[in-house]
């Protein structure tokens, strides 16, 4: 209980009758780096405000260190915020930028001054200090940001989309500071995104929300390897998807029927709700796809017409034909490859599936 | 293409308007003969009387009309010799005839000059190296109007009493120093020195606390009096006037040695139908006229003989009810020298700090 | 190739022109004129080019003249001080509070803007007045035995109606920068642990301040050269410098005279005007 810094009891958020957050719970530890994922409009955002206290909660309770915050005005919580859009002052230097949030803690000019070029200079800034802030890249931009908040030593740290705007070399370079960042300062950051690989490249925990809820809350590899819905199953990592019916129902698995009339077996889970005749979507990534050795006796294998060979570095991205209409993908290692792949272009191939790496979830009606 | 169409147009427009002006210029020259222009106050050319001198001498009167002194100028500084006669207030009598704008009078072809108020007919203003030039014909002093409800006892000297203290008003104009200079009894009010426009500016500085306001126009005046902002000031008769066809107990007064202002008919200098506008003139000045013209405007005349004409009783009031003293004080409107001077003294006044 | 240069640039070119001549027609030739007439002589009805330093060695030598400057100058200070405050609370109630009714009083802003000049100051009159408006409103609800002439003829009223017709050439501008100020800077002011109050010093306010600063210079300006009002309402010691600088034109017949006193209030101006944007740009460099 006590290592929660943030936490949010059944809280719901209603704008008229639009509701944005729908009974939610959640618990942020001290010291992690928790991801708030999902696309737009899944209420990521605003259950960031609602920490920050930029908004109230319609009902439920937000606790920060276990006191209840309902009613404290944004500039009392020790929570600080990197905007999406940075929002520096634009009528103030990157120093005075950065050491604006210290007046309010009643520290001299001075000091101000000195802890300002100190945390400018962690975020390699130190030069640019006494800029103009609006004549700053995007990244600079982003770099003050985080050291305006920082310097205030916030419990919470939470960040909008902060990488959003900036391009994908940068965003990258970024991501590996913020997630170094965190680590130093032990502070705990809650981060908002809709960039899965972001969430997994940086966060302790990811929480998936969809339509107001958290639809998984887990490790990065939980969330990513083992997904407990369609949806994070789907949203979480490229994912190929295989629409079937389930036609025989064993032990711990189940088999499904694809149009193509291939036979696939799927570990049941915790769905053992799977009756015969359920329609059912398969998830598998595409890295765990594997082209079978030739005549080779694997069970959950599918042929497929290779259509496309693409040259990704040290991995190939292969695009397969499966029956008349599916295209699945494959990825994998160049030197794992079959040799002379390159030849059977428009041939068939068998593909073989891996059971544990195949998801079933009961298709339609949403969650 | 279609610009050359354009442009053609435009030439070929210039073209026929700079022929219209051209033929209109004839066409109006033509007419010369049987017409006489003559500028002057609206109000004081009414077809009343202006259509019996049409008809009594064939010719057309070309009537211009003119709302200010300045614009008299104006009009003769621009207009060369469009009018044969023009009205001119006496304050500018000097500077027209200094300027060549008017030329002399034929006295013998206004027999009717010999009627005019004798103090008048010489007056110097209107004369240059021993010719007349302007013929007196209206004019009116600067009254003092007052609230009778309130004032009792009317003179200027009600204007500098503390019992009307923040209820006393003043005409913002130079000439108000000539009203004053006149009260404090000095004779040459429009010609004063440095020391005697101090005097005027401090008697004017210790007025100060009385006055409520500087007023500019004649309905800003009619307003306060009728709002009971102030009950008396230097003026004109027809602030008077209006104010009791506004059923106020509204009165006026002459100052012991008034201001007046005097307007006179000139003729303009190159004017081609001298004879006719000296008829016009002299015509002017019939009693039957200008009886006709004190009724219709309350300006006052130079004629006397217009009282045979008009109702017992009708001057009363009027600064025409007065005798040949009355008339020998007045000193009219003239010609300020130094009017820059006069004015900056004005502007010291206006600017000075009440306590 | 000039051509093609000359195509690329047309609309630039003919803006530049429009620019150019509104500059010399509308600014240039007036001010050279009146500068040019600065220095000649006049006499009687006639005014004589020369290069004469008369009419200004006049102006400085009269007390007149710095007495009806201060005058301006007192009259246009209190209206532009009134008018920033209550047009930038105006201004921020309109953009932050008013919801419902921004568009009502927006509106209710702007309409005296389309009625003329002389019409909102005469107004005042009506309302200032011995038997005016707010006088009759006093007396029948018995604050005052007898109607107050305190009200109407003094520096108040004239600085009453200015304000009143002036306050919109603050708010406007001080609104649109309000209007342009993103939620953002005033989250992460708050954010990062600003009351509302020092949000509004630190980070609003300055950041509206062009636009205060814009419509302040508008309102002094105007106010300084104003002359229907003080002569409409003004008491018997209100004179203003416009109203001296009227009275060459017209019944003094002084155009020199004229054109140098106005000259000299232009300068003034300038350099008040020059002033204040020097100490406004210091000051808030020294405390940012």
């Amino acid at each position: 209980m006590m290592d929660a810094v943030v936490r949010l009891d059944r809280v719901s958020k209603r704008f008229g009758s639009l509701v944005v957050l729908d009974d939610l719970s959640l618990e942020v530890r001290r010291g992690e780096f928790l991801t708030l994922l999902g696309e737009s409009g899944c209420g990521k955002t605003t259950t960031l405000r609602i920490i920050s206290g930029f908004e109230e909660p319609t009902d439920g309770a937000v606790y920060l260190n276990g006191r209840l915050v309902n009613a404290v005005p944004a500039y009392r919580r020790r929570v600080n915020t990197v905007f999406q859009n940075y929002a520096l002052f634009p009528h103030m230097t990157v120093g005075e930028n950065v050491e604006y949030g210290l007046r309010f803690d009643r520290v001299p000019r001075r000091e101000r001054r000195r802890l300002a070029e100190e945390m400018l200079a962690r975020v390699g800034l130190a030069d640019k200090i006494d800029r103009q802030s609006t004549a700053l890249s995007g990244g600079q931009m982003q770099r003050v940001a985080l050291a305006r908040a920082l310097i205030k030593k916030p419990e919470v740290l939470l960040l909008d989309e902060p990488l959003s705007a900036l391009d994908a070399r940068l965003r990258k370079e970024l991501q590996l500071e913020l997630k170094r960042t965190q680590r130093e300062t032990g502070i705990t950051f809650v981060y908002v995104t809709h960039d899965q690989e972001e969430a997994l490249v940086m966060s302790d925990r990811i929480a998936v929300m969809e339509r107001g809820h958290i639809r998984q809350l887990g490790r990065p590899d939980d969330v990513f390897e083992r997904p407990e819905t369609l949806f994070v199953a789907e949203f979480v990592g490229a994912s190929n998807k295989l629409d079937g019916r389930v036609v025989e129902i064993r032990h711990n698995s189940v088999i499904v029927a694809l149009p193509s009339g291939d036979r696939l077996e799927a570990p049941t889970r915790s769905a053992g709700d799977l009756a015969t005749g359920t329609d059912v979507r398969l998830i598998v990534r595409p890295e765990h796809l594997r082209v079978a050795a030739d005549s080779s006796a694997a069970t959950n294998v599918v042929r497929a017409v290779l259509e496309d060979i693409i040259y990704l570095g040290s991995d190939r991205k292969l695009t397969l034909r499966v029956g008349e209409r599916l295209r699945i993908e494959l990825q994998e290692r160049g030197d794992r490859l079959p040799p002379c792949l390159g030849t059977r272009l428009g041939m068939t191939v068998d593909i073989e599936i891996p059971p544990d790496a195949l998801y079933a979830f009961r298709k339609g009606r949403g969650e | 293409m279609r610009q050359h169409d354009g442009l053609t147009r435009v030439v070929w427009f210039c073209r026929s308007a700079m022929v219209a002006a051209v033929f209109g210029a004839v066409a109006w020259s033509s007419a010369e003969a049987e017409e006489l222009r003559i500028l002057t106050w609206e109000g004081l050319a009414d077809d009343a009387w202006i259509e019996p001198f049409e008809k009594a001498h064939d010719v057309k009167i070309q009537r211009t009309y003119v709302g200010s002194n300045d614009e008299y100028m104006a009009a003769l500084a621009a207009g060369g010799t469009q009018y044969d006669t023009v009205v001119i207030v006496s304050s500018l009598a000097q500077t027209a005839i200094k300027a060549g704008f008017v030329e002399p009078v034929d006295l013998d072809k206004v027999p009717n000059f010999q009627m005019i108020y004798p103090e008048f007919r010489k007056a110097a203003f209107l004369q240059s190296d021993g010719e007349q030039y302007g013929v007196p014909t209206f004019w009116d002093i600067q009254p003092v109007t007052f609230n009778a409800d309130v004032v009792d006892n009317c003179s200027f000297d009600a204007l500098f009493d503390p019992k009307y203290k923040g209820k006393i008003a003043m005409w913002d104009d130079v000439s108000t120093l000539g009203d004053v200079a006149s009260y404090m009894g000095f004779d040459n009010i429009w010609t004063l020195s440095d020391e005697q426009l101090t005097k005027v500016k401090q008697k004017m500085i210790e007025q100060k606390p009385l006055v409520r306001r500087y007023w500019s126009t004649g309905g800003e005046i009619i307003e306060l009096f009728m709002s009971g902002e102030v009950v008396a000031t230097n003026s004109w008769s027809y602030v008077t006037q209006a104010l009791q066809d506004e059923r106020m107990n509204a009165a006026q007064c002459a100052p012991e040695r008034p201001t007046a202002w005097l307007d006179s008919h000139f003729i303009v200098a190159g004017s081609e139908n001298r004879d006719l506008a000296h008829a016009f003139i002299n015509y002017m000045l019939e009693p039957e006229v200008l009886a006709q013209i004190y009724e219709h405007s309350g300006f006052g005349v130079t004629n006397p003989e217009i009282a045979e004409h008009l109702p017992e009783g009708a001057l009363q009031g009027s600064a025409m009810a007065q005798g040949p003293e009355f008339r020998s004080t007045i000193r009219f409107w003239e010609e300020i020298p130094r009017r820059g001077k006069y004015l900056e003294v004005w502007n010291e006044i206006k600017a000075a700090s009440v306590d | 190739m000039w051509q093609a240069k000359l195509q690329r640039h047309r609309i630039e070119i003919v803006c530049a022109i429009a620019a150019i001549g509104y500059l010399v027609v509308f600014i240039g030739l007036p001010y050279a004129n009146v500068f040019a007439f600065s220095f000649w002589e006049k006499d009687l009805y006639t005014l004589r080019p020369a290069l004469s330093p008369e009419n200004y060695a006049r102006a400085f030598t009269n007390d007149l003249y710095r007495q009806v400057i201060l005058n301006s100058a007192e009259v246009a200070t209190i209206v532009t001080l009134v008018s920033s405050v209550l047009g930038y609370l105006l201004a921020y109630y309109l953009a932050v509070y008013a919801e419902r009714w921004r568009n009502l009083l927006f509106f209710l802003l702007i309409v005296p803007l389309w009625t003329s000049f002389l019409l909102r100051a005469y107004i005042w009159k009506i309302i200032l007045g011995r038997n005016g408006i707010l006088n009759s409103a006093l007396t029948q609800a018995g604050v005052l035995d007898q109607p107050a002439s305190f009200l109407l003829y003094n520096k108040f009223s004239i600085s009453i109606a200015l304000i009143y017709i002036f306050l919109p050439f603050v708010a406007l501008p001080v609104y649109a920068a309000l209007e342009k100020i993103p939620r953002g800077y005033v989250e992460a002011s708050a954010d990062l642990g600003s009351p509302p109050w020092a949000t509004f010093w630190h980070v609003v306010f300055p950041l509206t301040v062009p636009g205060l600063a814009a419509g302040a210079m508008v309102v002094f300006c105007l106010s300084f050269g104003d002359f229907i009002t003080p002569s409409l309402l003004g008491g018997t010691g209100d004179i203003m410098i416009a109203n001296v600088i009227i009275a060459q034109f017209g019944a003094a017949y002084d155009w020199p005279f004229g054109s140098a006193l106005a000259i000299l209030v232009l300068l003034i101006v300038m350099l008040l005007v020059g002033l204040s944007v020097w100490i406004g740009r210091t000051v808030s460099r020294g405390r940012a």
